[in-house]
């Protein structure tokens, strides 16, 4: 029996900074449908901080919640900051998961790195 | 308000059942091995028991009764028993792709012992492929086991189909089936039915957990798989669960009195659940056949563009509980073998949810399950980033 913490279960049911932000900085999706697990992640960007991120989850529980504390988490660190953030911060956070469940969490982290690295390597940018 | 239609896993005990028990725990507790008066008294017991279960399957007789500690003990002693017993006679063992997760484990455990499995495919109703079975079958084939009702998509098997093509055979092939899920839910008749096995599990019609029967055709070559000393069966060694046998018979006789009534109420109910799904929730598709074809006491849909898990989870804190087919709610993290069995994909397994009655499930629960579906999947839905595709 999968048994999630109560901070889990809150992420969960009130997931933090849950949505899309339009005219994003930058943005990345990862995962698939077929994995049963996706996720994008929206990301506002000034002065190389994250001002703002919001995510959208297409997973379980833990893949919500991890993505809510990801997002609590990483706003307003620098960009540099936030790539050492790590998956297992993230677990810490929210008093860990069931050890079958760390393959759904990991991908919050996944989406976020991805996210900052299209907008470190975006074109606008690099003007 | 808490709603259980997680029906198929298991059901409550009734109180008439936990009276019977009691009984059977506080005063009639002793065991049937003994030479002294009481023990006599739970022998006869213990053969009236036998007597009754034999009569709702019209076996020939109370011996082709094997008491266990539910399907997953029968399944074993039905498959391994008969494999090795046979083994000189063939190799072969045929299952379908929707058995149990039980059926499935022993027939690696067969692998392992040198057994040759075949596996025969269902349609994308969840019914087996009878051509595929003929196929299947081999001279050195022993045994086919075939469950009684998909327990995941609520397909009823052909069973008599079955039961009829293995008896043009030129040889023996003996027939088991999986019947927790029709046992004291529809008539079952193994003569009929042309069945050398059954196995049922008490608690899934009201009795209590932990124990079931194994119905063997009389001649039927059946090796133990426990060893022990003598007692009231020599298939089965080892001190009777006597207080849940006697609540399994009380939830059986309760069963067997409203069988028909059960049925048609529970089919009804599934109607109007059905066609409310269908008609106030988009993109939903029902896993497993419709009408006859159906056992009454299960729903099964899956829900596009959201995962499962989260269904239930979010269901359950609204005070739903329903099974998911969702690899995330499982441990091997393995879509659900039975959506994919039917056709379906992956993202079709990781939406699917069961929802399974009982004989006490209402129109109330029903609407208010519909309710908080709606509002569930519309939840998920906007979170999703799968929305932009639809």
């Amino acid at each position: 029996m999968l048994k999630y913490t109560e901070l889990v279960l809150d992420h969960f049911k009130n997931p933090r900074n849950l949505g899309k932000i339009e005219n994003a900085d930058a943005e990345a999706t990862e995962g698939s449908v077929a994995c049963g697990d996706m996720m994008t992640v929206y990301l506002k960007i000034e002065d190389n901080r994250i001002v703002d991120i919001k995510f959208e989850s297409y997973g379980c529980a833990a893949n919500i919640a991890t993505a809510s504390m990801m997002t609590e988490v990483v706003k307003g660190l620098t960009l540099e900051e936030a790539k050492k953030i790590t998956w297992r911060d993230i677990v810490e956070r929210l008093g860990g998961l069931p050890p079958v469940k760390y393959h759904c969490s990991n991908l919050a982290i996944d989406t976020l790195r991805k996210a900052i690295e299209a907008y470190e390597n975006s074109p606008v940018r690099r003007r | 308000m808490k709603i259980f239609l997680d029906n198929c896993r298991t059901t409550r005990v009734v109180p008439e059942v936990l009276e019977e028990i009691k009984k059977y725990m506080l005063e009639k507790f002793a065991r049937p091995d003994g030479l002294y008066e009481s023990a006599q008294e739970i022998y006869d017991e213990l053969v009236e028991a036998r007597k009754f279960f034999a009569k709702t399957i019209n076996a020939s007789s109370e011996d082709e009764i094997v008491f266990t500690s539910g399907a997953t003990e029968s399944n074993n002693l039905a498959l391994l028993g008969v494999a090795r017993a046979n083994r000189k006679k063939g190799n072969h063992i045929v299952i379908s792709a929707l058995e149990h997760g039980s059926v499935m484990s022993i027939a690696e455990a067969l692998k392992r012992e040198g057994f040759e499995i075949s596996v025969v495919p269902v349609d994308g109703e969840g019914i087996l492929r009878l051509d595929e079975l003929e196929k299947s079958l081999r001279p050195t084939t022993i045994l086919v086991s075939i469950i009684a009702v998909g327990h995941f998509v609520g397909s009823i098997m052909p069973l008599k189909e079955v039961g009829e093509i293995l008896s043009r055979q030129d040889h023996k092939i003996y027939f088991h089936t999986d019947a927790a899920e029709m046992y004291a839910k529809m008539p079952i008749d193994v003569q009929k039915l042309k069945i050398d096995l059954l196995s049922v599990s008490g608690h899934k019609f009201h009795g209590p957990k932990g124990v079931g029967f194994l119905y063997v055709r009389k001649g039927t070559r059946i090796e133990p798989i426990m060893f022990g000393a003598e007692a009231f069966d020599k298939r089965r060694p080892g001190g009777e669960n006597v207080p849940a046998i006697m609540g399994m018979r009380k939830a059986a006789e309760l069963a067997f009195e409203r069988l028909d009534e059960t049925y048609k109420k529970l089919r009804e109910l599934q109607n109007y659940f059905i066609s409310r799904v269908e008609n106030e929730i988009d993109h939903v598709v029902l896993n497993g056949p419709r009408g006859e074809k159906r056992t009454p006491y299960n729903v099964n849909f899956s829900f596009s563009f959201i995962e499962g898990e989260a269904i239930s989870l979010a269901l359950s804190m609204e005070g739903v509980e329903v099974a998911t087919g969702s690899a995330c709610a499982s441990e091997s993290l393995e879509p659900n073998y039975a959506i994919l069995a039917i056709g379906g994909d992956h993202e079709r397994a990781h939406g699917s949810i069961r929802f399974t009655f009982n004989r006490f499930t209402t129109r109330e629960e029903v609407d208010y399950t519909i309710e908080k579906l709606k509002k569930v999947v519309h939840w998920l839905r906007t979170i999703s980033p799968l929305k932009a595709e639809r």
